[in-house]
């Protein structure tokens, strides 16, 4: 009998050395059941059954071979089926059993380490299918990432039994196995010849093993549902997968496994975020990447399941109507009060211009256009660079720091101030514009259309708040494409103006219906400014609020003097406030910070990773809720929902132990619980249920009591059950 | 509320951009034709090396492990001793790096560092000690080893692997495609580089916590 070398395709194909057969086997079997002896026994007839009862006696009494021990893992050849059949196939897998803390890897290991191979050795006629990984977890490893297993592994391939098996009694099975086997301080490579001896024609199924390959099946990842609509994108450094018209539960949060090794960054959150009826995951591309990958390969976690998915990326499809909503955003801009004074002199000069500077004005108009154009891709270009720092950082981490709240606070202080006509700055920066916008070069045709846009910015940040909420939850390309819009928005009446004269009479007049409007713009960034400084009551207590509020009088008093007097000695005086005020509100940062006065009417329980492990070993169902005194979502959440009657006495009633989770300010327990389900901000509210089966249950982010309590009693009703 | 909430950190962000606060945070890893960023790190005998004392000449970035299989593959074969022979043969700096904190695996003080060389017959140019992983950060080396090359204009050209065979067997060394040194000879012969990045194979870089 011939002896063929069958090696599956696995995901490290390269092999080089062919491992060199010494004894057969491991010791588990005895010399006379392998088959290359049973090709021995072929001349002794007699001898033979007596040896193949000997065989299947070993076989049964062992449910398989017996494991090759080897540091921190044991590994083993295993089956489903007790005997073989001609032309039937049966499955067979090498099983790893790992020591506390050990791992060994998937097809794609991440960060680090390398996957298993197995290179099958089979008798001629037999092949072996492709190994099926199941769907590994992630397993952090420092700052890095690996794809993994931990506990124990099955890897199944299918076995490929012929037509003909002769009058053969038994076959051997034998595979070369390498793995690499690591904790997080050492890795150990590892390689072991494995066998089996299967007998033929024999159906009994062997328990122990059959229920091996039972528990892994549902690990194995399945063809994505029909059902399923998949899209990718990629743009910069992300990768985008939407999946729509999904079914299945969505908890714990969907993860994607990459087959390629250079696809994402392993240890990257993966952010997701609901869309209509399914989901949207963020990845972050890998690192090193040159050309844009053709598609997204790999697996998807969703619920309990994983699926096998190939989504081709398509280019970034870019929807109409928010930039339909930027380019009118953008038009109105110019009938801002900063804005619309500049321009309408400069648009009734052109139009005084006689037929000769026609085509000239026209130029004009374009070099001005390109102008505004241009600095709302500055604008852009600033708003990606700090959305990539936020990013790495998690949303929101710019209000963990007091120093910057106090700090947004003054801007927008000065902001409301200059609205209301206190402050002189905005006027005075117009007189710059002017002065850089007089002449007919296209240098200052260039420069108008850049003033347009600085001036603008001050009376309409409020407003292009949504516009830019948009840009910002958008790949690059779309983010660049809606502030274009607005450029185009803005420069489009002036043009059209140059471009066709009869416009000209139709623009509204200037009038006190800007002052209006402009000084009505006021009240919500002063009302931002009262939310900040609540924000850093809570961070700083009231000597926070003390120095905010003092820093805001001067502030004051330096914007009054500026607009009241134009001499020198106004200019010194304002000077000196400012700085005054900087040095006040400077004063509250390197300080500790006061832990908030907290008067809970729910003993919250304050979050450690240890603390709610503690909790869940004592089977009592915990609540999490991931909080931050500057999110407001969270407050709201929090007073109309967490903190009333009803969820109270539920929590109460059912034995919930309240735990909190405060984000207020940076703490790496609570952003890598954040990071494990998925998240990188708040709010994030987890319910365990305290039973060791149970995943976490992840509420929505907007909570009303009534969900709450439900949550609640269907928690309860399964802990009775 | 939460269409508030995102308004306010919008412009929260959008002030932020204007007072220059994130700046920098979105300079991460090297990129490939983009200039290596410049570090500074002791070597063995305490001094300090800069990346930019080495300006003009070819420099290898390499991220070792003693107690590391995969680095054990290419020095036990002799195929990483061979490889900086080669270069640094050619006027190539050599620069090993040991990104492993205190009392992680792969760490090691100056004399055993010393030993280690003199052992393995090594022939780097120098060895830089990073146990903070300052470096190993700048540069998101992520694994043992994990190798770059940067050229005589200060540019990085090369990020990742040693070679295409990312296995701890020994006899894999012969046969395999050697990344670095095909991008040193590329570069030198002023062809672009056709493996610029790969999946880098190994430990994990063993970074303090």
């Amino acid at each position: 009998m011939t002896m063929r070398r069958h090696r599956a395709p696995i995901a490290n194909p390269t092999r080089l050395g062919r491992p060199e057969w010494g004894v057969l086997g491991t010791g588990s079997l005895e010399p006379g059941c392998s088959a290359q002896s049973a090709h021995g026994c072929l001349a002794q007839r007699v001898a033979r059954l007596s040896v193949a009862v000997l065989c299947l006696a070993a076989l049964v009494a062992r449910a398989g071979a017996t494991p090759v021990v080897t540091p921190h893992v044991q590994v083993e050849l295993v089956t489903d089926a007790a005997a073989i059949a001609a032309g039937h196939d049966v499955t067979i897998g090498v099983r790893f059993v790992l020591e506390d803390g050990w791992h060994v890897y998937w097809r794609n290991p991440g960060d680090s380490g390398t996957a298993p191979s197995i290179e099958w050795i089979l008798p001629a006629g037999f092949t072996a299918g492709e190994v099926q990984w199941p769907t590994p977890t992630r397993i952090a490893v420092g700052p890095l990432m690996n794809f993994g297993y931990s506990g124990a592994v099955l890897l199944p391939a299918t076995l490929h039994v012929p037509r003909d098996l002769a009058s053969r009694l038994a076959v051997g099975i034998r595979a070369q196995v390498k793995w690499l086997v690591c904790n997080p301080d050492e890795c150990i490579p590892g390689e072991a010849p494995l066998s089996l001896a299967l007998p033929v024609g024999m159906a009994a199924g062997l328990p122990g093993t059959t229920q091996l390959f039972d528990e892994v099946r549902p690990r194995l990842p399945v063809t994505a549902p029909q059902a399923w609509r998949l899209s990718a994108t990629a743009a910069g450094d992300t990768l985008t997968l939407v999946v729509l018209s999904v079914a299945e539960p969505l908890t714990p949060p969907p993860l994607f496994f990459p087959y390629s090794r250079e696809a994402i960054e392993p240890a990257a959150p993966q952010s997701f975020a609901l869309e209509r009826n399914g989901f949207r995951l963020t990845l972050q591309r890998w690192r090193q990447w040159t050309t844009t990958p053709t598609s997204i390969d790999g697996v998807l976690t969703v619920g309990a399941r994983s699926y096998a998915i190939a989504v081709p990326i398509a280019a970034p499809r870019i929807r109409v109507e928010p930039l339909a909503l930027a380019f009118v955003g953008g038009m109105l801009l110019n009938f801002m009060p900063c804005v619309f004074p500049v321009l309408a002199l400069k648009a009734l000069a052109l139009l005084g211009l006689a037929s000769e500077g026609r085509r000239r004005a026209r130029r004009h108009a374009v070099v001005y256009a390109l102008g505004v154009v241009a600095s709302f891709w500055g604008l852009a270009g600033a708003l990606l660079a700090v959305r990539a720092g936020g990013a790495q950082l998690g949303w929101g981490f710019q209000l963990q720091s007091p120093i910057f709240v106090a700090g947004l606070a003054a801007l927008f202080f000065w902001m409301a101030l200059t609205l209301l006509g206190v402050s002189s700055i905005g006027t005075s920066i117009m007189g710059v514009g002017n002065k850089l916008t007089v002449g007919d070069g296209y240098r200052s045709a260039f420069f108008t259309g850049i003033l347009a846009t600085l001036v603008a910015t001050p009376c309409t940040a409020p407003f292009m708040g949504t516009a830019l909420g948009y840009a910002l939850a958008q790949p690059p390309v779309v983010s660049l494409a809606v502030f274009t819009s607005l450029g185009l928005g803005l420069a489009l009446p002036y043009v059209a103006v140059t471009f066709v004269p009869a416009l000209g009479p139709r623009l509204p007049r200037p009038g006190p219906w800007m002052e209006t409007l402009k000084q009505l713009l006021a009240f919500p960034l002063l009302a931002t400014v009262v939310w900040l400084i609540w924000v850093a009551s809570l961070q700083g207590g009231s000597a926070a609020v003390l120095a905010i509020l003092t820093a805001l009088l001067l502030l004051g008093f330096a914007a009054w003097v500026t607009g009241r007097w134009a001499g020198g000695w106004a200019q010194v005086a304002a000077t000196v406030a400012v700085a005054g005020a900087l040095l006040v509100g400077g004063s509250i940062a390197p300080k500790a910070i006061q832990p908030p006065g907290a008067s809970e009417t729910l003993t919250w329980e304050p979050y450690s990773a240890a603390r709610l492990e503690e909790f869940l070993r004592q089977g009592r169902p915990v609540f999490v809720d991931f909080t931050a005194a500057w999110c407001v979502t969270c407050q709201v959440n929090e007073r109309l929902a967490l903190e009333t009657a009803a969820v109270m006495a539920k929590m109460r009633e059912i034995g919930v132990v309240p735990v909190r989770a405060d984000w207020t300010r940076p703490n790496p327990d609570v952003t890598r619980a954040l990071q494990q389900f998925g998240r990188d901000g708040v709010p994030l509210y987890v319910l365990y249920s305290g039973r060791q089966d149970d995943p976490p249950r992840i509420l929505p982010q907007l909570l009303t009591s009534e969900s709450v309590v439900t949550e609640l009693e269907q928690l309860g009703t399964r802990r009775r059950t | 509320m939460k269409v508030w909430s995102r308004v306010l950190v919008t412009a929260a962000v959008v002030a932020a951009s204007w007072f220059g606060v994130p700046r920098g945070f979105a300079a991460g890893a090297p990129r490939i034709g983009a200039p290596a960023p410049e570090f500074t790190a002791a070597d063995l005998q305490g001094h300090e090396r800069r990346l930019s004392e080495f300006k003009g000449k070819f420099v290898v970035l390499e991220w070792h492990n003693q107690g590391c299989p995969f680095v054990k593959k290419h020095y036990n074969s002799g195929n990483m001793q061979r490889l900086q022979k080669d270069l640094t043969g050619q006027g190539v700096v050599w620069l090993t790096v040991i990104s492993s904190a205190l009392g992680k695996q792969g760490y090691v003080t100056p004399d055993e560092e010393t030993k280690y060389l003199a052992e393995k017959q090594a022939a780097p140019t120098d060895v830089l000690l990073d146990p903070d992983g300052t470096l190993g950060h700048l540069y998101g080396a992520k694994t043992t080893p994990h190798m770059f090359v940067i050229d005589d204009h200060g540019v990085l050209v090369y990020d990742g692997a040693i070679d295409d065979k990312p296995t701890t067997d020994l006899a894999d060394v012969d046969g395999a495609r050697n990344y670095v040194r095909a991008a040193y000879e590329e570069t030198k012969a002023g062809k672009p580089v056709s493996v610029a990045t790969s999946a880098p194979y190994g430990c994990s870089v063993k970074y303090k916590e």
